[in-house]
């Protein structure tokens, strides 16, 4: 089946070509503060990110283990607004001009900036994919040019029927959930998945990243040959809480982390 | 506009994550099957009947009546088993739970009447329960915590030192992520993604089809006015429901809390705008950027930064007027109701008591004469007793 690829998808097929899968890494802004997340980026990127999930900060994040939820605790626990995050996303997007980004986010931030006023001001800023938790199939809006690619999710409890319109639709990269629960649980792995891989797979060339639970070598490892990726999120989070007292350390454990993890 | 399924106008909708989309689907075509099944409205009807206590009085307060020279009705809610509305709800839903084969049911629970109603209503259908409860409402309700233990159900508290139902919430969403196999979410209000906040009403709207027929056969009309409290909103949507077709006027009561500020109150419909949370498109207090902000009351239940999208829609459309009741006026509606009539009402619904006197002052300056009025007492007052206590000895307000 001959499939038109948005610029997105054609950025992360190419990117994956290098390395034979593709790197995720999920951060919290502002955890612990907008300067580190800024650092932080940087170090993401050199260490071989191919996009990075920023994820903005919510008051009631539903989908989120403990460990990302303390992250936005402590990213709200000073000034926060929509402002900031386009203000950041213009100093990293003009730092890493060839990057893409993407953008998670709940979304009652999505609504209170208006979805398509939102969408088109995040594509001028270098954002190739957006990440909505609490939107499924057919709440999400359709799409459009000039937009950042909605990225839709396909999880343990999606049935073939739903799995297929899902696919149909699919831009940027599928998010596979790994698991039944939040971000963060333990027990990962894509044993059970290995068929809806392969029924997505039949169906389109839009890369699949497989998130939720993803913390050891053996899980992103898994990932990469299994799926074409991984998004990585509550263990850098970990990382950053452990370390809260010592950016520099917190830099250095960062880098240390993600090299013993990536493939 | 075109009619869409799980949406109340604009309002509604299933935000959630794709994960719980399947439990959703099997839940709204189990629900719709199970209505039209004899067998299952006999066994629900039972229950309403013999272990509930349905139906409830429509009861004449005479003497706050002569107070206000007004004619004066209560729904006797607060009678019912466990002491609140929110029975109606959870013996339908826990049944329906069976029917799907779950063995686990979850709840939040705010006061803990709804926790309270879910680990009775698990109790006797032979369910596990487990209650989400926020932290500074298990210390406002510690008695409630324990009665759910006692009932055979686990207490969880979420949320850390300000914990409120918004937590519990957030808290029985993810657990239903991970356990949506076997267990089935009792949500207490008329909230959360469609079809919750349709199924909430159709097992509250007991309350307002009862009340539209006991009154007629009291007074031989239809009320002036019928007024409820609102924190999410299913007691009030239950007895709207009943007259939403009639000219009735409609009066939810929100809790105006402290003041204006944020933080201070959690008057979702009077002074939020339209948002998503837990769910639902719908009226949310929240700032600028979407944050969404913390909220008071003096009542647990009522402690809420959202409400019920029908709420959102009966507000959107002027078929529900909804006003803002401060923690002051809500206690001296407790007091008033307690010394005049010898009933201690909730908390919650002191804030539907102190709506209706204020509706019925100004309705009779604009000339009506004795108005005719029902005010939903969707739950008794014996859980408050220590807070009110609390307040009333000064160790106040202003610590939570």
């Amino acid at each position: 089946m001959k499939q038109e690829l948005t610029p997105f998808t054609d950025y992360l097929l190419k990117r994956k070509e290098t390395r034979g899968y593709l790197f995720v890494p999920y951060l919290a802004l502002g955890d612990p503060d907008w300067q580190s997340s800024e650092e932080i980026v940087d170090l993401l990127i050199r260490s071989g990110a191919d996009t990075i999930e920023l994820g903005l900060p919510f008051s009631d994040p539903s989908a989120d283990g403990p460990v990302l939820q303390r992250a936005f605790r402590r990213s709200l626990s000073h000034p926060f607004s929509r402002e900031l995050v386009f203000q950041f996303l213009e100093k990293i997007s003009r730092k890493h001009p060839d990057f893409k980004f993407s953008v998670m986010a709940y979304a009652n931030l999505f609504h209170a900036a208006g979805f398509d006023e939102m969408l088109k001001r995040l594509y001028t800023l270098n954002v190739g994919g957006v990440i909505v938790p609490d939107v499924p199939l057919e709440e999400a809006p359709a799409p459009a040019p000039n937009r950042p690619d909605w990225i839709q999710f396909i999880t343990p409890t999606t049935r073939p029927e739903r799995l297929k319109a899902i696919v149909s639709v699919a831009r940027g990269f599928i998010y596979l959930v790994s698991l039944k629960g939040t971000t963060g649980q333990s027990g990962f792995t894509l044993e059970p998945l290995r068929k809806t891989i392969q029924t997505i797979r039949k169906q389109t060339r839009v890369p699949i990243l497989a998130g939720f639970g993803i913390r050891s070598a053996a899980h992103a490892q898994e990932a990469a040959t299994v799926a074409d990726g991984f998004i990585i999120g509550s263990r850098i989070h970990e990382i950053i809480e452990e370390n809260l007292s010592n950016h520099s350390i917190m830099k250095q454990q960062l880098i240390e982390e993600l090299k013993g993890i990536l493939p | 506009m075109a009619k869409r399924e799980g949406y109340f106008g604009e309002f509604g909708g299933r935000f959630v994550s794709e994960l719980l989309i399947p439990a959703l689907d099997k839940l709204w075509e189990q629900y719709k099957k199970a209505i039209k099944d004899p067998s299952y409205k006999k066994e629900y009807q039972a229950l309403l009947h013999d272990y509930a206590g349905r139906p409830t009085h429509l009861y004449f307060a005479a003497n706050l009546s002569a107070i206000h020279k007004a004619r004066i009705y209560l729904k006797r809610e607060d009678t019912l088993h466990t002491g609140s509305h929110k029975i109606n709800n959870t013996l339908g839903q826990a049944l329906l739970a069976r029917r799907m084969g779950k063995k686990r049911v979850i709840a939040e629970t705010g006061a803990g009447q709804h926790g309270v109603a879910t680990a009775t209503a698990a109790a006797v259908l032979g369910l596990k329960a487990h209650v989400y409860m926020g932290e500074e409402d298990l210390r406002r309700q510690a008695l409630n915590g324990f009665r759910m233990r006692l009932l055979g159900s686990t207490v969880e508290g979420v949320g850390g030192p300000t914990g409120t139902l918004r937590d519990a919430v957030n808290e029985a969403l993810r657990d239903w992520s991970r356990t949506v196999d076997d267990t089935h979410y009792i949500v207490g209000s008329a909230i959360g993604p469609h079809p919750f906040p349709r199924i909430v009403r159709d097992f509250q709207s007991v309350i307002g089809k009862e009340a539209r027929k006991q009154i007629l056969a009291k007074e031989k009309r239809l009320p002036d006015m019928v007024s409820a409290c609102v924190g999410g909103g299913s007691n009030a949507i239950g007895m709207f429901s009943g007259f939403v077709k009639d000219n009735v006027v409609l009066l939810g009561a929100e809790a105006g809390g402290r003041g204006d500020n944020p933080g201070q109150h959690s008057s979702s419909l009077s002074r939020g705008v339209p948002g998503i949370l837990q769910g639902a498109r719908t009226y949310l207090l929240q700032d600028s950027s979407g944050i969404v902000s913390p909220v008071h009351s003096v009542s647990a239940g009522l402690d809420y930064p959202g409400v019920g999208p029908e709420h959102a829609y009966l507000k959107s459309i002027g078929r529900a007027e909804y006003v803002s009741i401060s923690d002051e006026q809500a206690l001296e509606a407790f007091r008033v109701l307690s010394e005049v009539e010898g009933i201690i009402p909730a908390l919650e619904s002191s804030h539907a008591v102190a709506a209706a006197f204020d509706w019925i002052n100004k309705a009779r300056k604009k000339g009506l004469k004795d108005p005719l009025v029902i005010i939903n007492l969707s739950g008794r007052g014996d859980k408050d007793v220590a807070e009110v206590q609390r307040i009333l000895d000064g160790a106040g307000n202003e610590d939570h």
